[in-house]
């Protein structure tokens, strides 16, 4: 039986699952700036591969300690994150267009393409976290 | 005479009623709405497929201009009056204003970029030697704070508030809280994109 006596605040917990999120994010956003900015020349490819590595760490990361969470309106956080992997994926597909049509190939494109793919995962799990984490459910432990 | 005011009064109740059901059970955007960003995509790739350069700069200074504008009239103008504002009529105004900047901001924001990186590609702008070329790096900076802003802050935010005015019984103090990291969120891209301002006029002198 839950408490609705006092107001509910939200969940106002430091959550290291929206870290884990937020620095994916910034790794694949580092990664693919550092492509961009050497266009249209070849761009060294280690260093965004080191970010690439280190967001998809982080993504691995965010989703264990998502699964990991007890009490979570899964129901809240699947109805979220389904239209934002729909717009995601649209967003992505396009940008990959862009791409190929820019003739990017090889390595380059290989980043850039798991860079898309790992956006595509992480911005659909930070917005419905960020909106599921405040719904209350029963406790079932 | 009070039978017909009663009469009045309850057909208006019944309205308000259907109202607000169908706020919180239909789509939370506009679905017109989003059929025109729809077209407006496929009329960018279409652009950008053409190689139209009109199109292309079109694109991109309709969208910035769209853009810069939005957010620095949400940050720094409408901001500050929502913080002032009492809670319900707060609440009646992010409830018709959110749905509506869902769908025009993600067109907005894909136009200008990627119709702004193929106009600077054509117009062999990418290719400029350092240390102009850090002209091009900074607004590439600016535009990855902006996105990591607009992605981990302001859109959840939207979102949650969204779907919470949805609900019977909306939380106000979570509504409150959401929103005040939204105005904050958009006024900070909204000095961003100032910067952006300088950046581009630098690029194109």
């Amino acid at each position: 039986m839950m408490d609705n006596h006092e107001p509910y605040q939200g969940d106002t917990t430091r959550s290291p699952i929206r870290l884990f999120a937020i620095g994916s994010l910034v790794c694949a956003i580092v990664s693919a700036g550092i492509l961009a900015a050497y266009a249209p020349r070849p761009a060294p490819l280690g260093p965004s591969e080191g970010f690439l590595i280190g967001s998809a760490v982080l993504l691995v990361a965010c989703v264990a300690g998502l699964l990991r969470r007890r009490n979570f309106a899964w129901n809240r956080f699947f109805t979220v994150a389904k239209f934002v992997v729909l717009m995601t994926v649209v967003v992505s597909a396009m940008l990959e267009y862009v791409f190929i049509f820019d003739g990017m190939r090889g390595g380059a494109l290989a980043i850039m393409s798991i860079v898309l793919a790992i956006t595509a995962i992480d911005i659909p799990i930070l917005w419905g976290f960020a909106v599921a984490r405040h719904e209350r459910v029963p406790n079932r432990s | 005479m009070s039978e017909f005011v009663g009469k009045q009064a309850l057909e208006i109740g019944d309205q308000v009623i259907d109202r607000v059901e169908k706020a919180q059970t239909g789509p939370i955007v506009n679905l017109w709405g989003v059929g025109v960003a729809c077209l407006a995509i496929v009329v960018l790739i279409v652009t950008i497929a053409e190689d139209w350069r009109w199109g292309l700069a079109f694109f991109h200074v309709i969208g910035g201009g769209v853009w810069i504008t939005i957010d620095l009239f949400m940050g720094l103008v409408l901001g500050p009056i929502l913080a002032r504002m009492s809670i319900p009529a707060r609440m009646e105004l992010t409830r018709r204003l959110m749905p509506k900047l869902m769908v025009i901001m993600p067109p907005v924001v894909i136009a200008t970029l990627t119709a702004g990186f193929q106009l600077a590609r054509r117009i062999d702008l990418l290719s400029v030697p350092y240390p102009q070329h850090w002209w091009l790096t900074a607004s590439y900076i600016v535009v990855g704070i902006m996105a990591l802003i607009a992605y981990g802050v302001m859109e959840p935010a939207n979102i949650l508030v969204l779907l919470e005015l949805r609900k019977p019984q909306p939380n106000g103090a979570l509504i409150g809280k959401a929103m005040s990291k939204f105005i904050y969120a958009t006024a900070t891209i909204g000095v961003l994109q100032i910067s952006t301002a300088i950046i581009m006029t630098k690029i194109a002198s």
